[in-house]
């Protein structure tokens, strides 16, 4: 299966954001990024290139286009719905337009009573907030997307994962880290507090409950088929592997909080976004 | 593992770390990344993973943190500082036209509405004139702020006039019968850290027939013995200009006549011999166990707690990235530099020449002078190093060098100054343990202060510097023309 299709089995996700004065809806399906309420973005960004105020829907689809294959986005992002990123709308207008060194050195001037061209101490070089901010331009673009709600900045993650997932050798490590990253969360939240856990990237899905450690071999695969389909523990159950992707169940191999190895099937009830175990057998 | 994996599923930890305990200021966010730093600059240095990388690992990384980071300016703190282009420090080879490069002793007390400024040497390139000196800040209402008539056992030197060819500036005090610390009185060394920077830039330089140059502030640095500052003049003094003159509003101009450097000798480049050379793991945590070990020395004087030894966590990664060996005798230097630095007992482990560095860790009567120096030594492993002058005070000493080619690197993808190590003994068999400890600049090189402990001997006659990179090492042997004659 590829990235692609993996992803097509992924819920999609519809958010709206202001843009404009108004609130436009902003959708994800199948690893695309779509602005319904413009029906025209080309005909928009023409205007904008002509000195129209670029809409904000249309930034979100831009930057999403620059960066779709920017595994920084798995570095930067959240890790699991608590981990709460905001990059501050603000904070980026200010970035984009060039406003943000000043701004924030005449924030800090005030509250601080530090002289102008002195930040923090830090006189006036290559560490200055004009160099910084330099490098925040560079990271513009993801900036911008992590300007959006939590489960658009969800897909948009996991998407750059599966677009991935099919070029070996091209930035294992970050793959690797987001893989291992990601899985030691949620193995910790399975087997409780004190546990040591230990995560390498591997072919197949293996978890070991080794005295107060444990240790677990997971393939890049999931990272998009249960990370990204938000399935990583249910009702207390680690999942391991999807084996099956059916239209309103799936069947995954699991541990039970015991740690005994079972086959679930999962469903989502009550039109809830949360899965639940449907159905389980040793 | 390689060296940059390692790298990211450090971030992971981190990451992780924050986002179940967010920072509550900068000073927290900071303080959560920088034992990153320490891995990311000893993986670097070992050569396991690329500067390049492991600054935008850095990067990365820093950002991840400021945007789980509240309550920072707008919601996003934005301490991921790096270049603007890639760090030519690591690149060992690249070509640099010639540059022509020379010192003279320049020694003045400028009054100035801050305070004083003591001007101590003027330096002459390619690119222009520089005077480099140090700010002296009132201290307190009234009273003029300058030097104390000198007394004492030993001659006082009129330190507005030295000797040309002498090669040193500045005797700021002499020492009284029985080594004990005269009082300076009326300035103090404004300490960095405070918030503001001392301008000292409301003067005016003209040259001994009178021709106004213009100055201009060019960089201040600060180490915790004040701040260094330097002006660009401009045009830069000929070869010919024997003296230059400074005008400040209500004093009277003060001359200060150009001086010859002292008659360092510098030596050939040459191997490192295989017995004593270490790898670039082991380089790299030896030379950062020295600045720790300093530090800690440090928070102790001032009755701190001082953290533990951060090499911990680089030994642990350069041990799992296999560019060091468990076994590595430097791991074990390092343990008892961090006992030593912890004012626990040393014991064995450390080189015979850290019995003379400890034994005078303690003395503060050295010199309060500077020698002009002016020497520039050959190229050693694509590094071109000019040793422009020597500070010594009572409690330690310093070295101001330039160095090419410059550049910076992101914060954790390099050692500051590159891989150069520098270490010192003087002529009575003392032995010095240095560190940068101050400096800026940019790609066409950098002005650094290297730092050294203990306090020059003040009865050597000569230090000794060497400098050693990659396996190669070249000296220089500095004269220290003690006015009195050194010795005694």
């Amino acid at each position: 299966m590829t990235g692609t299709d993996l992803l097509a089995r992924i819920a999609a996700v519809e958010e709206r954001i202001d843009c404009g004065g108004a609130r436009h809806r902003l959708g994800w399906a199948a690893g695309s990024l779509a602005s319904p309420d413009h029906p025209d973005p080309e005909g928009e960004r023409l205007l904008g290139s002509l000195g129209a105020t670029r809409p904000r829907c249309l930034e979100m689809l831009d930057a999403w286009a620059a960066h779709q294959d920017d595994l920084r986005m798995l570095t930067l992002g959240p890790r699991h719905a608590a981990d709460q990123v905001g990059a501050h709308v603000d904070a980026v207008a200010a970035v984009r337009t060039g406003n943000f060194a000043r701004n924030v050195e005449r924030q800090r001037a005030h509250e601080r009573r530090i002289p102008p061209g002195v930040v923090g101490g830090t006189p006036r070089g290559p560490f200055s907030l004009e160099e910084q901010e330099e490098q925040l331009r560079r990271h513009l673009g993801l900036l911008t997307l992590l300007t959006l709600p939590p489960s658009l900045q969800h897909r948009l993650m996991v998407t750059v994962a599966a677009r991935q997932l099919h070029r070996p050798g091209e930035h294992d490590a970050a793959m690797t880290a987001a893989l291992v990253g990601r899985a030691r969360i949620a193995l910790r939240s399975w087997a409780g507090e004190g546990y040591e856990v230990e995560v390498r990237l591997g072919k197949a899905a293996t978890v070991a409950r080794v005295g107060h450690g444990v240790s677990a071999e997971l393939p890049a695969e999931w990272l998009v088929t249960v990370w990204g389909a938000e399935l990583a523990v249910v009702d207390g159950h680690f999942v391991c592997q999807v084996l099956e992707m059916g239209p309103g169940t799936w069947t995954v191999r699991a541990l039970a909080p015991t740690g005994e190895e079972l086959e679930l099937s999962l469903g989502r009830i009550g039109g809830t976004e949360a899965w639940t175990v449907l159905r389980s057998r040793r | 593992v390689d060296g940059e994996t390692y790298l990211r599923l450090l971030v992971e930890r981190v990451v992780d770390d924050v986002a179940q305990r967010p920072p509550v200021d900068m000073r927290d966010a900071g303080s959560r990344v920088s034992p990153f730093m320490r891995v990311s600059q000893a993986l670097v240095a070992a050569g396991a993973v690329d500067g390049d990388v492991a600054g935008a690992i850095v990067s990365d990384l820093t950002l991840a943190v400021g945007l789980r980071t509240p309550h920072l300016p707008d919601g996003l703190e934005p301490r991921t500082a790096g270049p603007r282009q890639p760090a030519p420090m690591f690149a060992a080879g690249q070509r640099l036209p010639p540059l022509q490069r020379g010192v003279r002793g320049c020694e003045a007390d400028v009054e100035v509405a801050d305070g004083t400024l003591h001007v101590r040497y003027l330096v002459v390139d390619d690119n222009g004139a520089q005077l480099v000196g140090t700010a002296l800040q009132r201290t307190g209402a009234g009273g003029p702020v300058g030097r104390r008539p000198l007394s004492g056992a030993r001659p006082a030197v009129a330190s507005s006039a030295p000797s040309p060819g002498l090669g040193v500036t500045s005797i700021r005090r002499t020492i009284a019968a029985g080594g004990s610390v005269g009082a300076r009185a009326g300035v103090a060394r404004p300490r960095p850290g405070g918030g503001q920077i001392p301008q000292f830039d409301n003067f005016t330089v003209t040259d001994q027939s009178g021709s106004e140059l213009d100055v201009r502030n060019s960089s201040v640095s600060g180490g915790d013995d004040g701040w260094d500052l330097a002006f660009r003049l401009t045009p830069a003094p000929s070869a010919s200009t024997t003296a230059l003159l400074f005008h400040s509003k209500g004093h009277d101009p003060v001359r200060a006549q150009l001086a010859a450097t002292v008659a360092a000798r510098v030596g050939p480049v040459e191997e490192v011999p295989a017995r004593e050379r270490w790898n670039a793991a082991e380089r790299y945590l030896l030379a950062s166990a020295e600045r720790s070990f300093q530090w800690w020395r440090r928070a102790r004087a001032h009755g701190g707690v001082p953290t533990p030894p951060l090499e911990d966590t680089a030994v642990t990664a350069l041990v799992e990235v296999g560019a060091l060996a468990p076994n590595s005798a430097a791991i074990t230097m390092c343990q008892a530099l961090a006992r030593a630095g912890l004012g626990e007992e040393p014991s064995s482990g450390l080189p015979d020449s850290w019995a003379s560095i400890l034994a005078h860790l303690a003395d503060d009567d050295g010199h309060d002078a500077t020698v002009v120096v002016g020497a520039v030594l050959p190229a050693i492993a694509g590094r071109e190093v000019w040793v422009d002058a020597l500070t010594s005070l009572p409690e330690r000493w310093a070295l101001h060098v330039f160095q090419r080619p410059g550049g910076w690197s992101p914060p954790g993808a390099g050692m500051p100054g590159g891989d150069l190590s520098y270490a010192a003994t003087d002529d009575l068999g003392g032995a010095y343990v240095g560190f940068m400890h101050g400096g800026g600049g940019g790609s066409d090189g950098l002005t650094m202060r290297m730092a050294f402990l203990p306090r020059l001997d003040p009865a050597a006659a000569e230090v000794r510097l060497e400098l050693s990179a990659a396996g190669l090492r070249t000296s220089v042997v500095v004269p220290l023309p003690w006015p009195w004659g050194g010795r005694g």
